[in-house]
């Protein structure tokens, strides 16, 4: 868990971060937004030190974050940001083995953990040996991914990490991530200002404005607050829209599946539809009718949950 | 392609203008005596001339009709000409002049050279360029036994011993003094980079050796080190004294200092900084940083410090000639003083052909060293 409280940051005469409480729940990704100067990076990045804070304290594993070494800290965190920055002398074996080496594991163990984030990633091993040019944008983030968790740390810190990707490989990218989150189950810290991004990671979502929060939940509790101006203005009118690309036609049904096809895609036939009605099938091959209440009632009740 | 066809025609043009105007050397009764020019007709005789124009312009159209069988096969043949020019020319015995076969000599003349230059214009544009002007020039020392009558190889003959021994101080002078500069350069560069404040002052410190004509600080050098040889003789006995080796290599040294300092600087400077950021944000500690990433980051750039400071180092220690320090400056200062071009030339060359082979050197162990890194400048400077 990661416990933020009172948290004050200026740079010069400007504030960056105004008294923020923040506590972040063990295995949940929270993705920080607003527009550009709200203190989100900055948030981010005072948890392992990258810049020091003027007041307040950051727990972090049971421990005020200013009596680690910031050494010792920084390695226990996953970090991973938009330039990727990957050392262009080492191969891609050499930048995933960093902080393992580092922390002196054996050899051995490294390569098993290298080539089980590869896998994870979906990086062929051939790649082992490549240096940081030969690879596309695309490969070079997934190689940032797998740098970052390379010492199997509990807390993931992302800075727009997907950011100077294209946006196809961005949506891979993104769907990715997200399986990994379900089966690694890290604490994740992540700051974009794509919206649809967020609703597609978060667990939490936390929307800033001028060093302060303006609202921490879910991301579908914000849909209950459209009246909010800066919901609408940070999140936009279309949010609950928007929302639905988080829900499979599988969640929709209770029922394991396929959850390739969203309820956002489902919207979109019900906008053509001549009836009123889309028809899918169930993993039992039983018809459901989907119709425009349907989604409404759906939507209300993640809402409320 | 344009560039290749303006050198092709420049090459041409030279060789066909040294070879119908020009004078190809001057000969001399003795060292001091004025010269009697010698054109290509002259020492060739009318049927050989003739000939090699005819060749030449054979040759010519060769390079326009034929450019792969230049390339591939003609080219390598056309490094002996200049080597075969100057055979032929040190055989050259004038009509009507008594002279003595011992003393005479030949000196060269504006028509050799301009034709050297044509011929590896023309070189320049096929396959291997820098290996065939290599090879031309060591055709022409291979050969340098047959040329007896060159005033080159006579000054070369007279001293021989002191020629091979001021060339090896030379290079001792240029190399080590460059040397010696490497670390203290590179820890200038670092704290530059380190200490902004401090920037100012080292560059200003390294510039003003830069600045300062070389042969002023050579004067100014010999004032303290002659008072300290005379404070305390065990210095002199050491060699450090007012003139000499040590005030050459002292102020060599300092030279060596802005290229080395500048580079490192430099290098630290434009390394991505979102390498820098992720170093300190996986853990490393500022001296990992600086081990592990910045140091290799900037090898390339610091090599290319070395590289200016060891080719400029080069040609500046001639200078080392004038306050006793020893090199070719001495067979320069020598040659000039006593009005003998020649010996001047013998004293020049080297200097030009250390330069060049240096730089050569370097470039090969330049480019292995950026390749091992896996790094270009362009990527070291932006990595996406």
């Amino acid at each position: 868990m990661i416990k933020i409280s009172g948290l004050s940051k200026h740079y010069g005469e400007t504030l960056a971060l105004d008294k923020v409480d923040l506590k972040i729940m063990d295995g949940e990704c929270v993705v920080l937004i607003g527009p550009s100067g709200c203190g989100k990076s900055s948030l981010l990045r005072s948890i392992n030190r990258m810049i020091d804070i003027d007041e307040g304290e950051i727990i972090v594993a049971g421990k005020d974050n200013k009596t680690y070494p910031p050494q010792e800290l920084r390695r226990k965190i996953g970090y991973c940001i938009q330039n990727v920055g990957l050392f262009p002398h080492y191969t891609v074996y050499e930048n995933i083995a960093v902080v393992p080496r580092m922390e002196k594991w054996d050899e051995t163990r490294i390569k098993e953990r290298v080539e089980f984030l590869m896998n994870l990633t979906g990086l062929p091993l051939s790649y082992l040996t490549k240096k940081p040019h030969e690879l596309s944008g695309g490969e070079a983030q997934r190689v940032g991914v797998c740098r970052a968790l390379a010492a199997d740390p509990d807390i993931l810190l992302m800075d727009e990490p997907f950011g100077a990707v294209d946006p196809m490989t961005r949506i891979k990218i993104q769907l990715a991530f997200k399986n990994i989150q379900k089966e690694l189950k890290k604490t994740v810290v992540f700051v974009t200002h794509d919206v649809e991004e967020a609703i597609l990671l978060a667990d939490k979502l936390v929307v800033m404005q001028e060093g302060k929060i303006l609202g921490y939940d879910a991301p579908e509790a914000f849909a209950k607050h459209m009246e909010e101006d800066f919901v609408r203005l940070f999140l936009g009118e279309d949010y609950p829209v928007k929302l639905l690309k988080r829900h499979g036609i599988d969640d929709y049904l209770k029922q394991d599946g396929d959850s390739s096809v969203t309820l956002h895609e489902i919207l979109g036939r019900l906008l053509k539809s001549e009836t009123g009605v889309v028809e899918v099938t169930d993993t039992q091959n039983k018809i459901h009718e989907i119709r425009f209440e349907d989604l409404t009632r759906y939507l209300r009740e993640e809402e409320r949950r | 392609m344009k560039t290749g066809r303006i050198t092709t025609a420049a090459g041409s043009f030279l060789t066909l203008f040294a070879l119908t105007l020009l004078p190809w050397g001057e000969f001399k009764i003795n060292r001091v005596a004025r010269g009697i020019p010698i054109q290509a007709m002259g020492f060739l005789g009318w049927a050989m001339w003739t000939t090699s124009i005819v060749v030449l312009l054979l040759i010519i159209a060769v390079i326009r009709w034929k450019p792969r069988f230049f390339n591939a096969i003609l080219s390598w043949i056309l490094l002996f000409l200049p080597s075969l020019g100057l055979i032929l020319l040190s055989r050259y015995i004038p009509d009507g002049v008594d002279f003595d076969p011992k003393v005479a000599r030949i000196s060269l003349g504006i028509g050799f050279y301009l034709f050297y230059v044509g011929i590896l214009l023309l070189l320049s544009k096929t396959a291997y360029p820098k290996l065939k002007i290599f090879l031309s020039f060591l055709f022409i020392l291979a050969f340098a036994g047959n040329m007896d009558a060159l005033g080159l190889v006579r000054e070369y003959r007279n001293i021989e011993e002191t020629f091979l021994r001021e060339l090896s101080r030379h290079l001792t002078l240029a190399l080590f003094s460059a040397m010696a500069a490497i670390l203290p350069g590179i820890l200038l560069g670092y704290a530059a980079m380190r200490y902004p404040k401090a920037r100012e002052w080292i560059f200003g410190f390294v510039h003003v050796f830069q600045v300062a004509p070389t042969l002023s600080l050579l004067a100014l050098m010999m004032i303290p080190l002659t008072a300290l040889s005379k404070a305390f003789p065990f210095l002199a006995d050491l060699g450090i004294k007012g003139i000499g080796f040590a005030p050459a290599f002292i102020v060599l040294f300092l030279y060596s200092l802005l290229p080395i300092t500048a580079n490192t600087y430099a290098g630290l400077k434009q390394t991505d900084p979102a390498v820098l950021e992720n170093a300190v944000a996986l853990g490393m500690s500022p001296r990992q940083t600086l081990i592990n990433v910045w140091f290799p980051l900037t090898l390339p750039s610091i090599f290319a410090g070395i590289r200016t400071a060891m080719t400029q180092n080069v040609g500046n220690t001639i200078l080392a000639g004038l306050v006793g320090g020893g090199g070719m400056g001495a067979l320069i200062f020598l040659g000039l003083s006593q009005s003998a071009l020649d010996l001047v030339l013998l004293g020049t060359i080297p200097v030009v052909v250390m330069a060049l082979i240096l730089d050569a050197v370097f470039e090969v162990v330049e480019v292995g060293t950026v390749r091992k890194l896996g790094v270009d400048y362009d990527q070291n400077l932006r990595v996406e």
